[in-house]
């Protein structure tokens, strides 16, 4: 296998991750109009959360649903005692983003003062490699990219098909808009932030699962590549943030197999500002407020 | 315990400083940069490789410059390389892009600029960084290491008058107030003809130039820099002290900075008992106090402790016919 | 082009996603003058104004001010050039005085470069006295001036309108657009405000107004420019316009020309 379909395996792996990442930012974004700076960190208390769970079961399912429990009842407590009371009382969107980089903060500390700052690691089962068409796989990196399609196509079929979706995708549109049509919009709000919330925490264990080690500052560090997708593909557009990760993903390991490995994320960096310099909304167009 | 206050006042009175610079971004411009502390750390860089000698460990340490300059120039080579940063990173953060995407693109660049220096050796010293950074004048003065350290607070010290007296000056002429215009309604702004742009781009270098002085002082300070004290945690704590003693006020910068590093960090570090087992546990804390600040300051008294200048008119108006009518002014009721 | 007409702007067009919101706009503003600019909702009333005064870009056409074309120029160069505009909401500098409003509204050519404040401190200092003293008259003018210290954001809907006047005033341009100055005021203050307008023309200002109270334009404006799907399709008095089948035709959808109906909304 050369070197070539080695990083474009990897890059494929790492575009499941992110994928699963950036879709859960987009969500969020498209209900409540702010870019979630606490974002790794929701990251990261799906990873705690599975150790935790993990205590208690070696089921790695268990323990993979345990760290999305935890995340998504955080991100629903964030959404219902923080966000929405600030989106309430009509706050500017820089106050709002501060917010959550002052969350991002409370909860990367918190997270080292309860379980310190050292390393953890989540018990898997062994990495066997497989030859899947040109590609080489670990069980891990089967498994995440199985994970990473299941969410997409569910995701797909709720927006699509289901009440809940329909109101969601409304209340994306526009929220005045959807709640004088009836619709309980800060229910719909709650909902869309404990369903981020579920993903970002299950792309926290994916993340741990593959990776290995974590610690408090890990889903911090994905929150950049995270932000790069997202916006690349126009925030609040879920299926942006998906080709904006596939993008991502495959042009930072490509190139990274290329070239030193810490410029990864000048690549995925470089990504962004082009596209926003660009095409300032985004490759899909992002929800954009009138300038005047 | 003199010692302990000395240095802890040297190091607020230079935080203060730095947050005089980022008050001219954030509260007088309304612009969130989530990377200042990377021109902070371009000044001290800057200043550091221009007045320092070889290395001392030669092989073991490598860096650019290393020009032995004295300490007035260096601080000058410091906070000018800080500024060029600014405007090439305010250039490219400021193309016609919306206010949270502005914070992510600095927060990016930064993180670009940082990896670029951590990762070779050859600039500035890559992880190990810079050391060894002489202390200003010191072979020039006949002070013991003890009056020394009194020497560099006073420098410190004046050296925050000065630029709080500058920022003051700014901050109520002409530019000052096109800037709070533009935070206040940019679109405004353009309508009565002032290229944003170039305000924003402006207040953005001003701001840079003064994070690089206060990175020479720091540099200086400690005697070493290392890409450990330059993460975002850093710019957020700046962020803290200037919302918790008032965006936009120039004393409420210094006020912010003296009672969130000064007073609750060293009560926290000192008052705290330590978790035993979890050696980060007490600065741990410190970040999630410091959070909790921010949320309640926002949610309480989003203007911080205080409140912005005001202009006062009635004041400056000499005349008491201020009020007198020319011919077109209608007999209408008053509105109320 | 005659030798007094300030605007004139030819075959201006503008579309949005396959949707024309301008189409072949073309009229001229006599200077001096005050003329209103009156259509239905989705006529195109507001992209025009967007369009003129910079803050969109106008996909074809014609745009001359002053003499000069002012196509595809940013809203700042436009504004410098004296041309202003106001918003449908009243957008005052909040956190700023009134008295600061008025400051920032005179067009200090470069006057708030930062280097300027630092090297000559007197010159500015000079220039704001005089500013300050132009100020206080006009906002004595529009009996703002007791509030002049006050926040810009804590006045009332009435009196921002006001200070929105007052700035446009001290800006001295040589034309203002108006977009819906009555919109959100309280009927009982549309008196005052048909005052304030006066007083605008009086200090020399060319004006066009975007109304939907067409009682307001018929007394305060001279000529009238109406509006349908995007482009002008009559001009002229009030009293003509009212007996223009094309204008009827538009806002009733009706042919009548027997009907001398006022159509005030």
């Amino acid at each position: 296998m050369s070197t070539f379909t080695h990083v474009v395996g990897f890059g494929l792996v790492t575009s499941a991750v992110i994928a699963l990442s950036a879709v859960a930012l987009s969500l969020q974004f498209s209900v409540s109009n702010i870019p979630n700076f606490a974002h790794g960190e929701f990251l990261t208390l799906g990873m705690y959360g599975a150790l935790v769970t993990q205590r208690l079961t070696d089921n790695i399912f268990v323990d993979a649903l345990g760290g999305a429990a935890v995340t998504a009842v955080a991100a629903w407590a964030i959404n219902r005692g923080i966000i929405e009371p600030f989106n309430r009382r009509g706050a500017k969107v820089t106050v709002l983003f501060v917010i959550t980089i002052a969350l991002s903060l409370m909860i990367q500390n918190g997270l080292i003062v309860f379980f310190g700052g050292t390393t953890q690691s989540l018990v898997v089962p062994s990495y066997a490699v497989n030859q899947v068409g040109p590609f080489l796989f670990t069980a891990a990196d089967e498994v995440v990219m199985v994970v990473a399609v299941v969410i997409m196509v569910a995701l797909h079929l709720v927006l699509r098909y289901t009440k809940f979706g329909k109101a969601q995708r409304a209340v994306a549109d526009s929220r005045e808009l959807a709640s004088v049509t009836g619709i309980n919009m800060p229910r719909v709000v709650a909902l869309t932030w404990l369903m981020a919330g579920a993903i970002a925490g299950l792309a926290g264990v994916v993340i741990a699962f593959q990776g290995g080690t974590f610690n408090p500052l890990t889903g911090y560090t994905f929150l950049l590549v995270t932000f790069a997708a997202a916006v690349a593909g126009g925030l609040g557009r879920p299926y942006g943030a998906m080709v904006g990760a596939l993008i991502l993903g495959l042009a930072t390991e490509v190139s990274g197999g290329y070239l030193a490995a810490s410029y990864k994320m000048v690549i995925a960096v470089g990504i962004l500002v082009l596209v926003l310099l660009v095409k300032p909304s985004g490759l899909f167009g992002a929800k954009e407020q009138a300038a005047i | 315990m003199i010692d302990y206050l000395v240095s802890v006042l040297t190091l607020v009175s230079i935080f203060a400083i730095l947050a005089i610079g980022l008050n001219v971004q954030w509260g007088w411009t309304g612009m969130l940069n989530l990377t200042y502390i990377t021109f902070v750390a371009v000044g001290a860089y800057v200043s550091a490789g221009l007045d320092v000698g070889p290395p001392i460990y030669a092989g073991q340490q490598t860096y650019i410059l290393s020009l032995s300059l004295p300490f007035p120039v260096a601080a000058l080579g410091g906070t000018l390389a800080a500024g060029a940063a600014g405007a090439l990173i305010g250039a490219i953060a400021l193309r016609r892009l919306r206010a949270d995407y502005f914070a992510i693109v600095t927060l990016s660049l930064g993180l670009v600029v940082y990896q670029v220096v951590a990762q070779n050796l050859g600039l500035f010293g890559g992880q190990v960084g810079m050391f060894g950074i002489p202390q200003p004048f010191a072979n020039n003065l006949p002070f013991s290491p003890e009056e020394y350290t009194f020497f560099y607070l006073g420098l410190c010290l004046f050296a925050l008058a000065c630029v709080y007296l500058l920022a003051r000056h700014l901050y109520r002429s002409p530019f000052g107030r096109t800037l709070r215009a533009i935070r206040d309604d940019e679109v405004a702004a353009q309508a009565f003809a002032r290229p944003v742009f170039w305000f924003k781009l402006r207040a953005f270098i001003l701001g840079s130039l003064i994070a690089g002085f206060g990175g020479a002082l720091l540099a200086h300070f400690v005697g070493a820099f290392n890409p450990a004290g330059w993460t975002p945690g850093e710019t957020f704590l700046l962020y803290t002290a200037i919302f918790l003693g008032g965006t936009g006020n120039n004393l409420g910068a210094i006020l912010g900075v003296f009672l969130f590093t000064g007073v609750i960090s060293e009560a926290t570090r000192n008052f705290i008992p330590m978790i035993p087992g979890n050696p980060d546990a007490n600065e741990a804390l410190r970040g999630v106090v410091g959070g909790l600040i921010i949320i309640l300051v926002l949610r309480f008294r989003p203007q911080g402790i205080l409140p912005e200048p005001r202009d006062k008119d009635t004041d400056r108006d000499k005349d008491n016919n201020a009020s007198a009518s020319l011919p077109v002014a209608p007999a209408t009721p008053q509105l109320t | 082009m005659t030798a007094a007409s300030i605007l004139e702007v030819t075959d201006l067009s503008k579309s949005f996603g396959g949707v024309e919101a301008v189409r072949k706009c073309s009229f001229t503003i006599e200077q001096g003058s005050i003329t209103g600019l009156i259509g239905s909702n989705g006529a195109g009333k507001s992209t025009t104004v967007n369009l003129l005064s910079g803050f969109q870009r106008a996909d074809s056409g014609e745009v001359r001010f002053a003499g000069e074309s002012i196509m595809g120029r940013p809203p700042h160069q436009v504004a410098a050039r004296g041309l202003i505009r106001t918003f449908q909401t009243a957008r005052e500098w909040g956190s700023l005085s009134v008295m600061e409003n008025m400051l920032v509204a005179a067009r200090a050519m470069g006057r708030d470069a930062a280097w300027r404040s630092l090297f000559r401190p007197r010159r500015i200092a000079t220039a704001e006295r005089d500013d300050r003293e132009a100020a206080r008259g006009i906002l004595a003018d529009l009996g703002l001036v007791a509030l002049r210290d006050d926040r810009a954001g804590e006045l009332s809907g009435g009196q921002k309108r006001l200070l929105e006047f007052a700035r446009i005033v001290m800006a001295r341009p040589q034309l203002a657009l108006l977009d819906e100055p009555l919109s959100g005021v309280n009927p009982v203050l549309v008196a005052r405000i048909s005052h304030a307008i006066e007083y605008l023309r009086q200090s020399g200002i060319t004006l066009v107004i975007v109304e939907h109270n067409l009682t307001f334009v018929e007394q305060a404006c001279d000529t009238a420019i109406v509006m349908a799907l995007g482009t002008v399709i009559a001009s002229g008095t009030m009293n003509a316009l009212r007996k223009d089948p094309a204008v009827l035709d538009a806002y009733l959808g009706v042919d009548t020309s027997a009907l001398g109906v006022d159509t005030s909304a």
